[in-house]
């Protein structure tokens, strides 16, 4: 009888001891942040790729008010994608994934004082953004066959990714690994020659559909892993003696 | 012997220190949501568990909504360290005996 007891009582102890296990996976694997900020840049390039598309169009077909209409609109667009991009879209993700996270409130693993949003250095940004522009001139001056675009991104893109999440260690989640991962296996599967281009006018996809494309896939698997965390993270926390209503005194 | 510290024996404050050790800050709604407890029934173990000095509360404004956030502090989790390590000891002379 009192071995029996023991034993419950050693087995809820070592249930108490997973909380704290528990509730960092799931403060880490919070990632709607990353979707919302996926989602936002997906569409960004949804309404640029249409309102060009219109603009040529029109222009093709001497419609020259809609042609000025929506190159006015794309100037429009541009100049507030690039003041989201530089200033006001960490907010406006911000607030967004707060109203998304409002059923469950909200825990950090890093307090904003002390662990805000990486920041990327100068140095590494500029390299980045070198290679970034070095292979896209590359490509356009035809010295870069288009067919290697996506395998020669992933040189620098692959590291970039896995910096930024050891940059943000511990407060990462582990799942966001996936992203340069699938990235450069995606490379690999195409040098190898597998057939998983886009061809012909949708060669340009070559790069942004498994770029935005892993990270969704990262960030959705992370997002997944939180609510099995959560729900494990509930079952630990509601001891037998909470009660369901009533209001019991605390001290 | 080693005694129990009350206000971290009892169950729904262990397990509110217990998260709190794993996690930089957590808000009362997710606190609430995550125990299960009545809003009155939380406030009473948060206000105790702050006035014995083992958590921190921070009130911000999210927007026009208010926001309550909780953090163990180095003495709560000091304390949470020694009741387990009390614990142990309790565990091994119940054993010997």
């Amino acid at each position: 009888m009192r071995a029996d007891a023991e034993e419950r009582r050693a087995e809820q102890d070592q249930q108490l001891q997973e909380i704290p296990k528990w509730a960092r996976r799931y403060a880490q694997n919070r990632t709607l942040p990353v979707l919302v900020g996926l989602a936002i840049f997906v569409g960004g390039f949804l309404v640029f790729g249409g309102l060009s598309c219109l603009v040529a169009w029109a222009y093709v077909h001497g419609e020259r008010l809609v042609a000025g209409t929506a190159m006015l609109v794309l100037c429009g667009f541009a100049v507030w994608w690039v003041w989201f991009s530089f200033f006001g879209g960490a907010g406006i993700i911000q607030r967004i994934t707060e109203r998304l996270y409002r059923t469950e409130g909200s825990v950090s693993l890093g307090a904003r004082e002390e662990c805000p949003s990486p920041k990327i250095p100068p140095l590494a940004g500029f390299l980045f953004m070198f290679c970034v522009a070095a292979s896209v001139g590359l490509g356009i001056l035809g010295l870069l066959p288009q067919k290697y675009m996506q395998p020669i991104s992933a040189l620098y893109c692959v590291p970039f990714l896995v910096y930024l999440w050891a940059k943000q260690r511990p407060v990462g989640s582990p799942f966001m690994l996936l992203w340069p991962v699938l990235y450069g296996l995606h490379a690999i599967l195409l040098v190898a020659g597998v057939p998983i281009r886009f061809g012909g006018k949708f060669d340009v996809l070559n790069v942004s559909v498994p770029v935005v494309g892993y990270g969704i896939v990262a960030a959705l698997a992370a997002h997944i892993y939180s609510r099995i965390a959560l729900r494990r993270l509930r079952t630990l926390m509601r001891s037998p003696e909470t009660p369901e209503s009533p209001e019991v005194d605390a001290r | 012997m080693m005694e129990l510290d009350p206000e971290v024996h009892q169950p729904t404050r262990l397990r509110i220190l217990m998260l709190l050790s794993g996690v930089r800050t957590a808000d009362f709604s997710f606190l609430l949501k995550t125990l299960g407890l009545t809003k009155g029934n939380l406030s009473a173990h948060m206000t105790r568990l702050e006035e014995v000095g083992y958590v921190q509360v921070t009130k911000k404004f999210v927007g026009k909504v208010p926001n309550t956030n909780y953090c163990l502090t180095p003495r709560g989790r000091d304390s949470l360290k020694v009741y387990w390590q009390a614990m142990d000891a309790l565990r091994g002379s119940a054993g010997r005996a």
